[in-house]
């Protein structure tokens, strides 16, 4: 009780002031989480995209088109030599290039129409094929059924599919769109969500499935558009695909007799880098790199209230150290030590702060309705904002009132002393 | 109670600036003394109390308070010192000017850990006794200046402490209010309390039944 009397005697003698101070915090504190907002809307968007993934077994998802490979050895559309082959290839490349988790693959809706993929006897086995989408075009909206404006949005569900939609569709669809993709037995029926838009300069392995001819005509019906290195091939049957027709370029050409270790040393130069996480640690570090090239104004908007901020609070704690000195010296006279004066202002300035912070967290939501930034249901509170700003404000203050005394400190006593002769 | 043996006190030491204050001073105060030290500016007055009262530290000499080191304590110690023996009184006063008289009484006690309404009670008790009966919740600031410096006096009473200091303590005050504080820190004296009172006033010093004059630092017992 003693140690608030003292630093209230300290750090704002009046409730009045106090309150005028929190004022002060608060409105600083919501205003860094406005000019936030973009960084906080993106961090909340990479956030939701990888608890979509964890929210996908691993197990289940961690294959580098291995259904395939199995479907096609059962069909014999291309022999098992060359489908062991791939298999093989892939896991010592995955293994080797040290990619954790699952490679995201491309589901074309020519697969989905057609039932090529996840047939039921694969769903049978102990690890059923769970795919990640990635929908480029609105052929594929309609095959998954999000096309069709009646999907809702939704907090997503558990176990989901995470389609990942291309920038041109992200008008169409919203986040967290649902869809359920039914397979060719009509019974089967694979739970999606929309997770997220890929970034437009983000690379995106795509691992086309080979021999199955029907990918091609339904591949949106635009592959010129997509950049040819975007996607890795694993393999083809040249016989299916004239390179004429397909019009990409093969990173990894498949061909008949190859040698294994070359192919998996070209893999890992290709493919060492990608893998799904990897490719979304790129994804964030793209899409963070075009919110400082896109928002440059707010960049400075940033840059200068942080200036503003730390000299704004530092200086007025400054000032109010340096206007009461004489008060400082009373203290030192009656037996405080400066170092106990510094503690107690720091810590009251830190429990102002934190005060201030609680309530701009509480109070966001109607401050974005108040500023026309948003409803007061979809804001969110920018936690970058309010973290960084905090972390601003306390070093303001810490600095502050460590160079405040050690400029007043010796000069109060003399100030307080002087006079006697 | 007080024993300060060789103590000198050199400012900015080694220096082309260098000032001697305090000259091989040796000082002993007794429990229950009343002691005036006189000199002229700069003598090294107010140097002297302030080494008395563990805000400067001396060059060199020791200071002892009731067998106690000072000189070689932290400044944690020190400040307990002045916070439960030691109070001194300013010419200038040495209180929160916004803060009421009651407030002013009771800070060393906040300072201390030691406030609760038993000291509130005591300190109301002895601003009555020094005359600010009316003046307990006044601003100190819109108090006179005899009136404040009864304020500081009350403080050092309420602290109940062993040694009171004085630093020039009549210096902004009008004839009648110089004596009407001699006379309470005479009263104060009598009822056991240790006084020590810098001044350059001969007519107070006069009043103290000890007395040492310092001269260019150098300090001598007149009475």
């Amino acid at each position: 009780m003693n140690a608030i009397r003292l630093a209230r005697y300290f750090y704002s003698r009046r409730y009045i002031q106090e309150a005028v101070l929190i004022v002060q915090l608060v409105l600083m504190f919501v205003l860094s989480m406005v000019v936030f907002s973009p960084v906080d809307a993106f961090l909340q968007f990479a956030q939701e995209i990888k608890g979509t993934y964890a929210a996908v077994d691993d197990s289940r998802t961690l294959f580098f088109n291995p259904n395939e490979a199995v479907y096609y050895n059962g069909t014999g559309i291309i022999d098992p030599e060359s489908a062991g082959f791939v298999d093989a290839a892939v896991e010592d490349a995955l293994a080797s290039a040290g990619i954790a988790g699952p490679m995201r693959t491309a589901l074309y809706p020519a697969y989905i129409d057609a039932g090529t993929e996840n047939e039921p006897e694969e769903d049978s086995q102990d690890q059923p094929a769970v795919r990640n989408l990635l929908v480029y075009s609105e052929e594929m909206l309609e095959a998954t059924g999000l096309f069709n404006g009646e999907s809702a949005p939704s907090s997503g569900q558990s176990g989901a599919v995470p389609i990942l939609i291309s920038p041109s569709l992200a008008g169409l669809v919203p986040l967290g769109a649902e869809a359920t993709v039914t397979l060719r037995d009509g019974d089967t029926g694979i739970p999606c969500v929309v997770a997220g838009v890929l970034s437009e300069e983000a690379v995106l392995p795509a691992c086309h499935g080979f021999g199955s001819f029907p990918t091609l005509s339904c591949f949106g019906t635009k592959l010129s558009d997509y950049p040819r290195t975007d996607f890795i091939v694993m393999g083809y049957d040249p016989a299916y695909f004239p390179e004429i027709q397909w019009e990409s370029s093969f990173l990894v050409p498949l061909e008949e007799n190859a040698d294994v270790a070359a192919t998996v040393q070209t893999l890992n130069a290709q493919v060492g880098a990608w893998g799904s996480f990897a490719t979304m640690g790129e994804l964030e570090k793209v899409a963070f790199s075009r919110v400082f090239v896109n928002n440059s104004m707010a960049i400075l908007e940033f840059l200068l209230l942080s200036l503003l901020a730390f000299f704004g609070y530092g200086g007025y704690l400054f000032l109010m150290t340096f206007q009461r000195q004489q008060e400082f010296s009373v203290f030192f006279l009656l037996g405080m030590t400066r170092r106990k004066m510094l503690v107690l202002n720091c810590v009251f300035g830190c429990v102002n702060l934190l005060i201030a912070l609680l309530i701009a967290y509480v109070s966001y939501p109607w401050f974005r309705q108040l500023l026309g930034s948003g409803s007061a249901t979809t804001a969110t509170v920018g936690v970058v904002g309010l973290s960084y700003c905090f972390l601003l404000l306390l070093l303001a203050l810490i600095f502050s009132f460590l160079s405040a005394f050690h400029r007043f400190g010796n000069v109060s006593t003399i100030f307080l002393l002087q006079g006697g002769d | 109670m007080i024993q300060l043996s060789g103590v000198e006190k050199v400012y900015n030491p080694r220096k082309p600036t260098e000032v001697y204050a305090l000259r091989d001073v040796d000082l002993e105060i007794s429990s229950g003394d009343f002691v005036a030290i006189t000199g002229p500016s700069g003598s090294g007055k107010s140097t002297l109390l302030h080494i008395l009262a563990g805000l400067d530290t001396a060059t060199s000499g020791q200071y002892f308070f009731r067998g106690q080191d000072v000189s070689a304590m932290s400044d944690g110690e020190k400040c307990q010192l002045r916070n439960k023996k030691i109070a001194i009184i300013l010419q200038s006063f040495g209180l929160i000017g916004t803060e009421s008289a009651l407030n002013n009484v009771v800070l060393p006690h906040i300072i201390g850990g030691t406030y609760n309404r038993k000291i509130d009670q005591k300190a109301r008790q002895v601003l009555e006794q020094v005359g600010l009966g009316n003046a307990i919740k006044k601003p100190v600031n819109q108090l006179s200046g005899g009136q404040r410096q009864r304020v500081a006096i009350a403080r050092a009473l309420t602290m109940n402490v062993e040694v009171l200091l004085a630093d020039e303590p009549t210096g902004a005050l009008d004839q009648q209010n110089a004596e009407s504080l001699v006379r309470l820190l005479t009263e104060l004296n009598q009822n056991g309390l240790t006084v020590v009172i810098v001044t350059h006033n001969m007519a107070i010093a006069e009043k103290c039944p000890i007395a040492y004059a310092l001269n260019d630092g150098r300090l001598s017992r007149t009475r």
